[in-house]
């Protein structure tokens, strides 16, 4: 079944977080000489995230939805080996929803505490109750819950300094996929839907697959 | 390795989410391959396989950027016609996710209708993907074998115009 290979591949992945080479290395056109060649990380292997105002569902209020990020990261910090740590740094300055997600032309416009230029914010975690920013990003229909072990949080890193560091991470969190305690098993509070744990250090550290065939961030 | 363990258990619960459309094939294949589902199908405003012809990253400043792709379409399935160049565009944040396209390459793609944006991606993220080697036959993943089954695109296309008119 390609769909469940593929899956497999995209989750294992996340296996490689710790164990695995980086995700993106300094290029030559774009960073610094002297980096050329070493591995993009998070400034002292610290992050510091910020989430919405908005609730993820109505099973997830805002608060219980910080709670659970907040387990969702800790599955990852809490790897003996894992160089990072997290901090839940404060909240997003709006609830950001489908109607704050717009385009004109070749522009396309969000809250300014999400965009790749918000360093200030370097996590941006945006509860998308009704699905409708990731229908606006990913194509309509993209939030359908039949698509939750794919499209449930999405997003990824965006910003990157000439001196290889990782500065913005955007990341979406489908509410359309925590509506029912079937998609938050085993009532753990917070509830921890297993493709959601596993994505989190691919999302926030660009872990994926395919970044190994891409392994040189050029700045493109 | 909890997070090899936990995509063990996220693939043994997603299995069994949706009947698969089964296809016989002649050989290379022996025994018919999984090939796509039908929510794929529902879900889809464009169904086609084509050539890459162009990428470009737009982008106006402080603003996040936009991939444009143009493919010319060989096989239209669902939204296109054949011949046509048709220009896909998509959130660039997905093109650090992998969600990448080189000039030249064959894909047969699952997208979803655009957005409101104009935006769209593959259905399901890489299960709207398939690659197209050099012969023509579109690459099917399956199980845990590394090595993809190659389907005819013919074929491949003939199931999945069948599949949308049920």
């Amino acid at each position: 079944m390609s769909r469940v290979s593929l899956l497999f591949f995209v989750l294992a992945a996340a296996s490689l977080a710790h164990a695995g080479g980086p995700a993106y290395v300094a290029g030559a056109s774009y960073f610094d000489p002297a980096v050329k060649g070493m591995p993009l990380t998070w400034a002292n292997g610290a992050i510091s995230y910020y989430t919405d105002r908005g609730n993820l569902s109505a099973l997830l209020s805002g608060s219980s939805a910080d709670a659970f990020v907040a387990n969702a990261f800790a599955a990852w910090t809490s790897i003996p080996t894992a160089a990072v740590s997290t901090m839940h740094a404060g909240q997003l300055a709006e609830d950001v929803s489908g109607a704050k997600v717009m385009a004109a032309g070749n522009t396309l416009n969000m809250p300014s505490d999400i965009l790749p230029s918000a360093i200030d914010t370097p996590v941006g975690i945006v509860y998308d109750a009704d699905g409708s920013v990731t229908d606006a990003l990913l194509g309509a229909g993209a939030s359908n819950s039949s698509f939750c072990a794919n499209n449930s949080v999405f997003g990824g890193i965006d910003t990157f300094s000439a001196s290889a560091q990782l500065l913005h991470t955007l990341i979406v969190v489908n509410g359309n996929c925590a509506t029912s305690s079937s998609q938050t098993p085993r009532s753990s509070i917070p509830p921890s839907p297993l493709h959601w744990t596993s994505s989190w250090p691919r999302l926030v550290a660009g872990k994926s697959e395919r970044d190994h065939a891409h392994s040189s961030a050029d700045g493109e | 390795m909890r997070f090899y363990q936990l995509a063990v258990c996220a693939v043994a619960i997603t299995a069994p989410l949706s009947a698969e459309i089964a296809l016989r094939v002649p050989a290379p294949t022996a025994a018919p391959p999984q090939l796509f589902s039908p929510k794929q199908i529902r879900s889809s405003g464009m169904i086609f396989s084509g050539t890459v012809l162009t990428v470009a990253h737009l982008s106006s400043p402080g603003s996040p950027g936009i991939t444009q792709i143009k493919f010319k379409v060989e096989s239209a399935m669902r939204g296109t016609r054949r011949g046509q160049i048709l220009r896909v565009r998509e959130w660039d944040g997905l093109w650090n996710l992998g969600e990448r396209y080189d000039i030249g390459q064959r894909v047969l793609l699952f997208l979803y209708p655009n957005s409101k944006l104009g935006f769209t991606s593959p259905v399901g993220g890489a299960l709207g993907r398939y690659q197209i080697d050099k012969s023509g036959h579109v690459l099917v993943h399956e199980g845990s074998s590394p090595r993809p089954r190659p389907i005819q695109l013919r074929s491949f296309a003939a199931a999945i115009k069948r599949a949308a008119r049920n």
